[in-house]
């Protein structure tokens, strides 16, 4: 007998997918970064089409559906085109070939993630040409303390949510790059690292640093502690000191089904009239992550019930095309995180967790 | 005298009632039923969260859906009990019986202090505070569904099929944290074949309430024996259980029926 939930969270995925497809067709190239109703699509965002490839890459495998292989690569084409000599991608919105941007740290690493799942699905080296090439700038431009004085989101702001850049970096070292690099990556790691506050918080998560962390940030700097940590087989140094965030964020999960808080103050202090649901979804892929290292059906019960929640969040039967599988930036919609916007990387987060929880269920026996 | 208050979370619970009579029976009735009613928001809440939206709808419409099958009805009948209601039953036997929101409310406390009891059956009411054990000050037994320490929390039934740990009852007593108290001991309570997570959530409940009887007796007797619990480090508490593993619950306890029937 087929699982109810199996069935269900896979027309979720189903939906999800198809409207990142739907934001690739509108994006020319790159995947649009949202939808607005007010708005309508915007330009496409390199640094989300990026990590969006994996995304459909996995995609292809879980729904049997080779096509999205395809626009994966297609995607990845088209960032090709963007990425400069000297390895960086750039910030912002894709505007035109004409506009400059200047380079960007977070993007940058963030595509490297979309080049290392080409070279290893695809096996073809113009992938691991380009993150190498990415992963060495990075590594060039990081300094002894492992601070970026360049191409940083806020001009002289180096972000706990880094480590979603040292993340990318060791996977492009795992794929063949220098030592250099997984140093320079193990330096940004440190630093923030003796950010950790007795509470379990690392300071500086928050996109401004005098401001609530969205839990999509806060997410941001567990799961690249937790990527690192696995990469670098050292769980001690990198995954341990996220478990107290993740317990708290978890036994929150419970209480509130699925539902946290959009932003919490670096004392935890909880801003509970909107949730992240990206937030909601990155959660839950650290919870399952953490999982993955130590075991414990109760990690998974919290995350199943954020992605839940995702899920009763999701238009995904909306009769407009344009928001059906759409994942809000927050709920409600007019919540602080991406207002009145349904952005690709809240899909993209929510495709991903699905892929995990269903995978981890399967493993508990549901066909 | 003896004095043995009885804690329940709301009038027509079964299995109070029959702790209430059986005592009774034993030549030891409560002195005092505290029924902590489901009316605050936050407490309905969780009891819909941990039961379901059927256990209030049963509660309100007195069909006791969810306790249709349990055996607790059969046993009542045959200790004389005709009206399964805590309030009816406390009129008839001239036992006090309170009504309160919480159990720690200060109109409770105040009601349990001044009885002093030398021992506590607790079949319900929500979580209990500090406050409210304080003013017990003797031990305040209760019935676990699941083995403890591995299990902590709600649905435990659950997470002993999740966990792949024995079904059964932990005996213990109620401390400050959630199910960390003292164990008494354990029940093992075999599924059977045909057995669904209701019918076997509903023989665990029996099980409790026999024991619950056996043990506040031997409490007023002065030979109530505990275990401290073995400290688990990290030990996390279980909650309701999502839909997915719920469905690997209800897989596991009919492959331990399988295995049952194929080691027979």
């Amino acid at each position: 007998m087929h699982s109810t939930s199996l069935i269900y969270y896979n027309t979720h995925l189903r939906g999800s997918i198809d409207w990142i497809l739907r934001s690739v067709d509108a994006g020319g190239g790159g995947s649009s970064a949202y939808y607005s109703s007010l708005l309508g699509w915007s330009a496409p965002y390199p640094e989300t089409s990026g990590y969006i490839i994996p995304t459909l890459l996995n995609a292809s495998n879980e729904l049997d559906d080779r096509s999205l292989e395809v626009v994966a690569i297609k995607v990845g084409e088209w960032l090709l085109t963007l990425q400069s000599k000297d390895g960086w991608w750039p910030c912002g919105l894709y505007k035109s070939r004409s506009s400059k941007s200047g380079p960007s740290v977070f993007n940058t690493g963030q595509i490297i993630d979309g080049m290392v799942a080409l070279a290893s699905h695809t096996g073809d080296s113009r992938w691991s040409i380009a993150a190498i090439r990415a992963a060495n700038w990075l590594a060039d431009a990081v300094d002894e303390q492992g601070l970026w004085s360049i191409g940083n989101y806020r001009k002289g702001s180096n972000p706990s949510y880094y480590t979603h850049v040292a993340w990318p970096m060791l996977l492009a070292w795992r794929l063949g790059a220098s030592e250099s690099i997984r140093d320079a990556a193990i330096r940004v790691l440190q630093r923030i690292i003796a950010l950790r506050t007795p509470k379990g918080v690392f300071r500086g998560w928050s996109f401004d640093s005098d401001k609530p962390a969205f839990t999509h940030t806060i997410a941001y700097t567990l799961r690249g502690f937790i990527e690192c940590a696995v990469l670098l087989e050292d769980w001690h140094s990198f995954g341990a000191p996220c478990e107290a965030a993740l317990d708290r964020l978890a036994r929150k999960a419970e209480f509130t089904h699925g539902r946290l808080p959009g932003a919490y103050s670096e004392e935890w202090k909880p801003i509970n009239w909107y949730t992240c649901l990206t937030g909601n979804a990155q959660i839950a892929i650290c919870l399952l992550r953490m999982e993955q290292h130590s075991p414990d059906l109760r990690l998974v019960n919290a995350a199943e019930k954020l992605i839940s929640n995702v899920c009763n969040h999701q238009r995904i039967n909306s009769g407009r095309t344009k928001i059906r599988g759409a994942v809000s930036g927050s709920a409600p919609l007019w919540g602080r995180y991406m207002f009145m916007r349904y952005p690709n990387w809240a899909v993209k987060y929510h495709a991903d967790a699905l892929m995990m929880l269903s995978h981890r269920l399967k493993t508990e026996g549901l066909q | 005298m003896s004095k043995v208050l009885l804690t329940a979370g709301y009038d027509r619970a079964l299995h109070s009632v029959f702790v209430a009579e059986s005592l009774r029976q034993a030549g030891f009735a409560p002195s005092l039923i505290i029924i902590a009613y489901p009316t605050s928001i936050a407490r309905i809440r969780t009891i819909i969260r941990s039961r379901g939206l059927r256990s209030i709808i049963s509660y309100i419409t007195g069909k006791e859906i969810a306790i249709r099958d349990s055996p607790i009805r059969d046993a009542l009948r045959e200790i004389g009990v005709v009206k399964p209601s805590l309030n009816a039953w406390a009129r008839q036997n001239g036992v006090p019986l309170v009504m309160v929101s919480d159990l720690n409310s200060q109109r409770a406390i105040q009601k349990v202090e001044a009885l002093a009891p030398d021992v506590t059956a607790y079949t319900g009411g929500g979580i209990l505070r500090a406050s409210f054990l304080k003013a017990v000050g003797s031990p305040v037994l209760n019935a676990h569904s699941g083995h403890m320490p591995d299990v902590r929390g709600m649905n435990a039934l659950e997470w002993s099929l999740l966990f792949r740990l024995p079904t059964g009852v932990t005996m213990h007593l109620i401390d400050e944290g959630i199910d960390t108290g003292q164990i008494v001991e354990w029940i093992d309570v075999l599924p059977q074949v045909g057995d669904t997570l209701a019918t076997l959530r509903n023989r665990l409940i029996y099980t409790g309430a026999k024991a619950m009887v056996r043990l506040v007796l031997q409490a007023l007797d002065g030979h109530l024996i505990t275990e401290s619990q073995k400290s688990i480090p990290q030990q996390r508490q279980c909650f309701v259980v999502a839909q997915g593993l719920l469905e690997v619950a209800t897989l596991r306890l009919s492959q331990r029926e399988g295995d049952r029937l194929t080691s027979s």
